[in-house]
């Protein structure tokens, strides 16, 4: 019903980053000083849609290859350590999916190379915009995947990402052990830092007919996570 | 020291231009303070007026920079106006750097910061230093990726007042702990001050470290809290 291992290569335009979400991506930016956000995007601009490669993939992973016992996710001999938090939105999925994005590694470089001319703030714009879209690559790669499930009825759970929600980044080498090697150009350094740095790698659960949950933030003590939501469901 | 009313002024639009992050009369924001003067050209005027630059520091700058800190405490502001803030008295430091270099003006003291070794995160760093520069501290920088050696070489040749150690990731906070005992066996004096995405207060505690803070304006008031001016 779905591909097992699949790739997908994104243009900027398709991560429809506009005007509108740099604004709401730089809310904690004073009104006084938008003029320098939008001054700063407008000369980066043609920069990042030339060198913003946003690509994505993902393994599926269907119910025989996978078990769970007490918040242990087991798939293909490969245990995983889930937080309560994680497990308890896992559970019920009858299949799991594995999935990377990344963004390249050039608008990192950029951003290094701002730092080192001395252009701290324009390095803190442009590293913000590139966190930004690498979470619009991972849900465009979202979207694909929920569009092939859809036509048959099954739904995704939240996406989690090692080093979140209480699951250690250490199982980062775990996770890509069930990946191709450099799926998608990321790879792992020692720490499981993934490289490129704008990548993001995660975990979803699928069922027929799962009812998706809402994030458990109010449980977690992590207050400094940047996908924490409020008591009015808005990331802050 | 008694000034006119004009050099008292001039202070005062200083220690404004600093607060709001007001560059130079080209510059485009903040946006209510289009075409009128700046640091850049504020400073040097009080200068040619043979106000010392430590009059100027003290009277001028580091009292924009402390109603920067104020706000970010109060909630009125958020990281990046005390960025844009720090980046005008980066500016304005830069213009007094010549009286730095003669020795004419003193410098709060000198801070090592580094991210931590098996750690390739370079922003977070980058921030603390830009607001503790702007807070009249001298940053010795090391990098990213630094190990205990390097650290500990740097404190031996430089008289430090503090280390700031920055990871972005869980695996690698866990080498601040190697890195916190050896600083403290080598010079049980010095404060480290720890931060990143995945720390807290609890994992300080743990490591031993003096201080953790989820953001630069708090290391800034620790160092100036805790050590006197030169």
């Amino acid at each position: 019903m779905i591909n097992k291992i699949n790739q997908y290569f994104f243009s900027f335009n398709e991560l429809n980053f506009d005007e509108e979400k740099l604004i709401r991506a730089f809310k904690d930016f004073s009104t006084q000083n938008v003029p320098l956000l939008k001054n700063t995007w407008n000369q980066l601009y043609s920069f990042i849609q030339q060198n913003c490669k946003a690509v994505a993939g993902y393994r599926y992973f269907e119910s025989d290859s996978i078990s769970y016992q007490n918040n242990i996710l087991i798939i293909d001999d490969t245990q995983f350590n889930l937080s309560p938090i994680i497990y308890r939105d896992l559970k019920d999925a009858t299949d799991i999916i594995l999935f990377v994005c990344t963004i390249g590694n050039k608008l990192e470089e950029k951003v290094q190379e701002l730092v080192s001319s001395g252009d701290t703030i324009s390095a803190f714009i442009l590293d913000r915009i590139a966190s930004e879209l690498v979470e619009l690559t991972a849900d465009l790669l979202e979207n694909k995947i929920q569009s092939e499930l859809t036509s048959v009825g099954y739904n995704l759970t939240n996406r989690y990402s090692p080093g979140y929600c209480g699951w250690s980044v250490s199982d980062q080498k775990k996770f890509f052990s069930l990946l191709p090697e450099n799926f998608c150009g990321v790879r792992l350094t020692e720490s499981s830092l993934m490289l490129p740095i704008k990548s993001v790698s995660g975990i979803y659960g699928t069922a027929h007919n799962l009812i998706r949950k809402d994030y458990h933030c109010e449980i977690c003590d992590d207050e400094f996570c940047y996908r924490r939501k409020t008591d009015k469901g808005i990331i802050i | 020291m008694n000034f006119s009313f004009d050099e008292n002024y001039l202070l005062s639009q200083l220690a404004l231009c600093i607060e709001r992050g007001k560059l130079n009369s080209s510059s485009k924001f903040p946006a209510d303070m289009i075409s009128q003067p700046g640091v850049e050209e504020l400073l040097p005027e009080l200068l040619s007026r043979n106000i010392s630059p430590k009059i100027i520091l003290d009277n001028g700058l580091l009292i924009g920079m402390n109603r920067v800190g104020e706000k970010f405490r109060d909630g009125k502001i958020f990281i990046p106006d005390v960025l844009i803030s720090a980046k005008a008295m980066n500016a304005a430091m830069e213009i007094l750097r010549p009286y730095i270099v003669k020795g004419d003006l003193k410098l709060k003291g000198k801070v090592i910061l580094a991210t931590v070794k098996g750690d390739l995160h370079n922003i977070g760093k980058n921030l603390v230093r830009m607001v503790l520069e702007g807070g009249g501290w001298e940053v010795i920088d090391l990098g990213i990726d630094v190990s205990s050696d390097k650290i500990l070489d740097a404190l031996k040749t430089n008289d430090i007042k503090a280390v700031g150690l920055s990871a972005l990731l869980t695996t690698t906070m866990l080498n601040m702990k190697d890195i916190v005992r050896d600083i403290k066996n080598n010079f049980p004096e010095i404060p480290v001050a720890v931060g990143g995405a995945p720390l807290n207060q609890r994992f300080a505690d743990e490591i031993n470290a003096d201080l953790y803070s989820p953001d630069p304006q708090g290391m800034l008031d620790y160092l100036n809290n805790n050590f006197s001016l030169n």
